[in-house]
Order: C-alpha cells, then structure tokens, then sequence
C-alpha cells in the first residue's frame, strides 16, 4: 500500500474525476482521497459533470485535476478543459490483456521512475496510477489529442490516467 | 510551423504582432502545439499531406475584434476561417478547407443577448453553447425548450451554421430553419445585420427573419461570405408534457406504412421527431443466423427477415413517438395515432416508453431516457464509441456520410440495398454501417438522412485511406441515384458540390459568382461549401 502523500505535497487543490466502474478506478479514486483529492465520478455523461461541478470549481480554485476514465470521456473532457486553456499533461493509456493482466502505455514525456512503477503493475495498478498522476508535475509534455495506442493482444476496452493542467510551457513560463 | 500560403516567415511574425495588438496575447495562438488543437480530430487524412492544417488562431471577444481581424487578413490577403466552438465533429471539425488559414476561434464572444419566453426566442453569440443556453434558460426558470443536437456541446449559433439538427418538434430541430436574424462581418470588415436587424430601432430581430428584400441568410451557412457575429433563433415553449410510445411492427415491408402513417402525424402537427430503428441492428451481432440472413443476396425479398421475425416475436422495425403539448391534448393525440398505426399495419403492437410531466426535478431529468428528445444537452454519445460485440474494434472517430432519401418506405428499402450492395462490391462489411436493418435518421422535418459512420483513426492511415475510397464512391453512388450530401468535411465538399450539377453546376457557378464579387481574395474560408474565388479555382 501506497502511504497518504505527505502534507506539504496538499497545497494544491487537487480534483480527481474517476471512473469508478472498475476495481482498478476504486483503487485510484480510494488513493486519489489519501492523496488529499476531492473525488468526483464519472457518470455516463462527462458534459454534466464538467459544467455543472468541474468548470466552476476551475473558476472558484483553479485545482489541478487528475483523472481515470474510458478514452471517450477523456476525448470530452480534454476539448472542455482546452475550451477553459487547460491541456492533458500526463496521459498513460492501461490496456487489458488476457487473464486479468494490464499492460501500460505512455504518450509524451513522464518520468522514468514512474514508467518503472507501472511496469510490474499488471494486476492492481490504480493506486500506482494515482500516485503517478499526483506527483508528476515537472518536465511534462502537451498530449492533448493524443491518437490513442493499440496493442495486438488488447481485450476490452482501454483506460487513460491522465492530467488535467495549464499546458506544462504556460506553468513554466508563470514560473519563470 | 504551417504559414499562410505566399506569406513570408518575416511577414508572417509581423501579421501575428498585428493580430496580437487586436486580441491580445491571451487570444493569440501560433504555437505548433497550440495551433496543433484546432487539427480535426476526427480527421480521414490525419498525419497526411492532404490533411488541412491551420497556421494560427485568434480568439475575439468582441465584433469590433473581429472586423479588425478581417481587416488585417484582407490587407495581407490571408484566408481566415471561422469557428463558433469547433466542435463539427464528422464533418470536419475545426480544420479549415485551406492549408495555411487563420483560425477565427469565436468562442469567447459568448454572451446570450436575449431570451424571451413570452415570444419564445433567443439571441446568441456564436461562443454559446448549448450547455450554456440551456443552464441559462435553467438557472432563470424560462419557459422555453432549446433543441439540442447529440452531443450537445457545440455552438447554437455554429450548429445552425453548418445546418445541424435536433430532436424535438418540427421546424425547432432543423436550426437553420429556426434562426432569425444574423449579425455578420463582411469580408471588407463591415458589419451587416439581416431581416429586422438591419433597422436601427427595431425590436423583432429574434421574430421576424425576413425584414424586407432578398432573403441572404443562407450565403453565410456552409459557405464562406462572412463570420456571423450574433443570431437569433425561435425557441419552443416549454410543454406540460412529453409522451413517448412505441409502435412494433413485424414485417420488412411494414416500414412503408409506417413512414406513411408518421409522415401524416408528423406533418400535422401531432408528433414530434419520429425515430425509427430495427431491433434486428443489434441481434444480428448475437445471432449468427440473423447475420447470415442480412448478407443473403437475396435478403431484400424480406422473407427470411419476416420469418425470423415470425420464429423470435421480434419486431423487424419500432418507432418511437413523442407527443408535446398540454396533457390531455398528448394522451388524446397518441390514441389517435395508435388507431391509425392499428389500422395501417395489421400485427403492429405498441409500447409506453416514457411519460414526464415539466418542469423536471434534476434528479428525474438525470433518470429521463432519450434527453435529446426533451431538449437537454448531454454527452452521453460518446459512451457508444466503447467497445462491444457490434463494435468490436472501435475507431478513434467516424466520418458521417449523410445521404437525403424522400421520406418514404419504399425509398428507404431502396437505398438501403443500393449502399449496402455498393459497399459489398467494395468488398467492404461494417455491419453498423449498411444493410437491411439500417433504419433512417429523421432529424429535418421533412427529409430522411441515411446516415452511416465510416471509421477513421489518429493511428491507422490503413483504416482511413479505406474510409476515404469508401466515402468518395458512396458520395458518387448516392448522386448517381439522387441522393445528395447535406453536410460533409471539407476533404469531400468539393466532390458532393459537383454532384449538385444540374444544368452544368450552375449552383457551383453562381456561388462562384457571388464569392468573386464579394470576396474575391478568398479571405473568408474559401473553399467551404465547395466553390472557390477565381484566384484559388482550379483550373483558372
């Protein structure tokens, strides 16, 4: 088990929208909230969900927003968040394999540690995800619209953790 | 980094500064990755050379801003072309017919102007949503409908731009139809307002469309003689209630009286948006045998459909009905309607689906089951793009090709083999595609769409090249039988305008007429709809 992030890693507000039909999305929303998140699910329709509780927490708090979802609903949620100049900064497909396995693929530029968290993850992943999600903050690349990767051996269909943020070049440049 | 065409990378850094001292650095994108947002997603040429890509885009707040923006494309000859949301998926997105254009993003003017519900109109930017006319008219407890197109998340303005459609009654869900009134920069930076709004004073712009003189609306739909800045469009009052009932019907030739019967509802004004579906669709993904039936040769006979039908108590067509209006009036006008579906088709049988009275708590809105039929956007589409026994292998997007077929039985079943048959000479099977059980879209109120999704994909220029061929020989097969494109992404709008050739493409011609007279550089989307000022035709 993962531990709660430590304190000062919380001074951000943190949003986490999940899809929480899977064990693997109970797992990241359970860990997103030891992270300090505030979960919201993914219902059927992202559109509501954005306009009514996303976009004015986005106007209230600017949190960073991390998520777990289908590839549909980021394809929605990624064109809103553009609509607002936000971009996905983090984008790591998970595809299903045959018995139970996962295999994970990564868009952009993600920390190597994180790549070697994920690797060994065939089975329980979501916790690994939201920890990947929450502390990969610097040296990030725009995969907005990213094509969605295919395996050979996929079964089912593919998750996304992702990142929801201003475009990692704005961020530095803010910073700067 | 993409340039407009003939634009030196020196001049072209001096018209970005331009631009920017117009719109300001927030408003102002030229950065590949930036710029790289507006590409279409759902684009059949993806990562090819044919595929159109912007060079830049602005984003005005205002009209003023955007005749400036003109003013500087017509200085420097730069073609601009204009978005609302940029949603326009199917048909293009928000990439431009021509490589090198400046995208005009219009979604931050959205201000909703007016909405009135005691005359049932709204005026809107062309940023607004449907979301945010909706949670407008929500927030504000208006006693108005807005018809909303699925998904939901585009602009009301740009929708009916592009002649998209909805859901609900009559001329609502054909937007176009339903605007009234433009405001619309020229392409020499001036401002023109259509129908009542071209008199000053005048209160009925949202009321009557037609003011005096020519009708000129329709240049600034699919085509590229402006960038409308402002619309109005008629809204529906909001009903007492909404009935939705089903009638099943068992036999393949019963769609001819039953198109038959829904047309004389529907044209009457008794119902609402018939929807039309074959159960058949999703079994045979079950059903070997059903498959099999639906790739017999000869399946048209409807024989073996209306057996198994027969053996499985399975409808071979349902048609939903919706019925607006005051309580009594619904209940008395489906009771009529059932008498004359019992009439019409021996056999048929009826179902209650759905029967909710207004206004809605938002715990009943979120349990209502079609919301597009009760005018609440939502984006619950794109869940049907997941993987399943009919979509095995889903695609990243589709392309719409959109065929008008008469609204008649006989005419369906007579498209439905020619396409389904054109695709199998193609040696091509998507089964969600063409066959005996595709069922016609009815979203104009007075035309069928036979509309089928072609995939396409970010990563498979294989599966694109293949929906491309598809499309074009589909395009050419529809038009060599009188089924025209209502809509297209610009890749194909050249080719479907010249399937509109009567009397050697006179239309094309005198679109070509207009668009040399009145923007005779190009600067405002050339290109869209399918014609071309002199100096960019083919040819000239």
């Amino acid at each position: 088990m993962i531990a709660a992030a430590p304190l000062e890693a919380r001074t951000a507000p943190l949003l986490a929208l999940v899809d929480l039909r899977g064990i693997e999305g109970q797992r990241f929303g359970h860990s997103a909230l030891n992270w300090g998140a505030e979960v919201l699910k993914i219902p059927a329709d992202p559109g509501r969900l954005w306009f009514e509780q996303v976009k004015p927490r986005l106007l209230e708090t600017s949190p960073r927003v991390i998520g777990y979802s289908t590839l549909g609903s980021l394809f929605c949620l990624e064109r809103l968040g553009w609509d607002e100049g936000l971009r996905v900064n983090l984008r790591i497909e998970h595809r299903p394999l045959s018995d139970n396995k996962w295999s994970h693929a990564y868009h952009g530029r993600i920390p190597s540690w994180s790549r070697f968290l994920l690797q060994g993850a065939v089975t329980d992943f979501g916790i690994l995800a939201a920890r990947v999600a929450f502390e990969c903050r610097d040296g990030l690349a725009d995969c907005t619209h990213a094509a969605p990767l295919h395996h050979p051996e996929q079964r089912g269909d593919a998750m996304v953790t992702w990142v929801l943020a201003p475009s990692y070049r704005q961020s530095s440049e803010d910073g700067a | 980094m993409t340039r407009p065409p003939h634009i030196s990378a020196i001049l072209w850094k001096s018209i970005l500064g331009e631009f920017k001292a117009i719109v300001g650095a927030d408003g102002l994108f030229s950065d590949d990755e930036d710029v790289s947002l507006y590409r279409d997603a759902y684009s059949p040429v993806w990562g090819e050379s044919d595929e159109r890509l912007p060079s830049a885009a602005v984003a005005p707040r205002s009209t003023e801003q955007v005749q400036a923006i003109v003013r500087i494309a017509a200085k420097h000859r730069i073609p601009l072309y204009p978005i609302s949301t940029g949603r326009n998926l199917g048909y293009g997105g928000s990439a431009p017919n021509l490589t090198g254009s400046v995208i005009v993003d219009l979604k931050r003017m959205n201000r909703i102007i007016a909405v009135d519900d005691k005359r049932n109109f709204a005026i809107v930017e062309p940023g607004v949503s449907y979301f945010d006319l909706y949670a407008y008219i929500q927030e504000r407890k208006l006693n108005v409908w807005v018809d909303v197109p699925d998904p939901g998340w585009g602009s009301v303005l740009g929708n009916a731009m592009e002649h998209g459609v909805g859901h609900t009654w009559g001329a609502y869900r054909d937007h176009f139809a339903s605007h009234c009134g433009l405001e619309v920069v020229l392409p020499n930076g001036e401002v023109m307002r259509t129908g009542m709004g071209a008199m000053p004073g005048a209160q009925t712009f949202g009321d009557f469309r037609y003011g005096f003189g020519p009708s000129v609306d329709g240049l600034f739909a699919q085509a590229g003689f402006g960038i409308v800045t402002q619309m109005g469009i008629h809204l529906m009052p909001r009903p007492e209630r909404f009935l939705n009932k089903r009638v099943l019907a068992y036999k393949r030739e019963d769609l001819i009286p039953l198109v038959e019967v829904a047309n004389r509802l529907e044209d009457s004004g008794l119902i609402g948006m018939p929807l039309y579906e074959s159960p058949m669709l999703l079994a045979q993904s079950q059903d070997k045998a059903l498959r099999e039936i639906a790739l017999s040769n000869d399946v048209w006979n409807g024989n073996a459909i209306n057996r198994y039908a027969s053996n499985k108590s399975m409808p071979v067509w349902q048609l939903g009905l919706s019925f607006y209006g005051p309580r009594d009036v619904v209940e008395a006008s489906w009771r009529y309607a059932q008498a004359q579906f019992a009439a019409a088709i021996p056999g048929a049988r009826f179902e209650d689906v759905e029967d909710l009275s207004f206004p809605l708590t938002p715990e009943a809105e979120e349990r209502a089951l079609h919301k597009v039929l009760i005018g609440v956007p939502n984006l619950n589409i794109f869940a049907l793009g997941a993987r399943s026994a009919t979509n095995p292998e889903p695609a990243d997007g589709h392309l719409l090709f959109s065929p008008m077929v008469a609204r008649s039985g006989e005419e369906v079943l007579k498209a439905q083999r020619l396409f389904t048959e054109g695709l199998r000479e193609m040696k091509l099977d998507f089964p969600m595609a063409y066959g005996p059980f595709t069922a016609p879209f009815t979203w104009m109120p007075r035309i069928f769409a036979l509309t089928c999704g072609l995939p396409v994909s970010r990563s498979n220029k294989a599966m694109n090249q293949r929906s491309r061929e598809t499309m074009r020989r589909l395009i050419e097969l529809g038009a060599q039988h009188g089924y025209g494109e209502y809509r297209t992404p610009p890749l194909f709008q050249d080719q479907v305008m010249n399937t509109y050739s009567f009397n050697n493409n006179q239309l094309r011609r005198f679109c070509e007429t207009l668009k040399d007279a009145v923007d005779p550089d190009g600067i405002i989307a050339p290109g869209r709809g399918g014609f071309w000022p002199r100096s960019m035709r083919p040819g000239v």
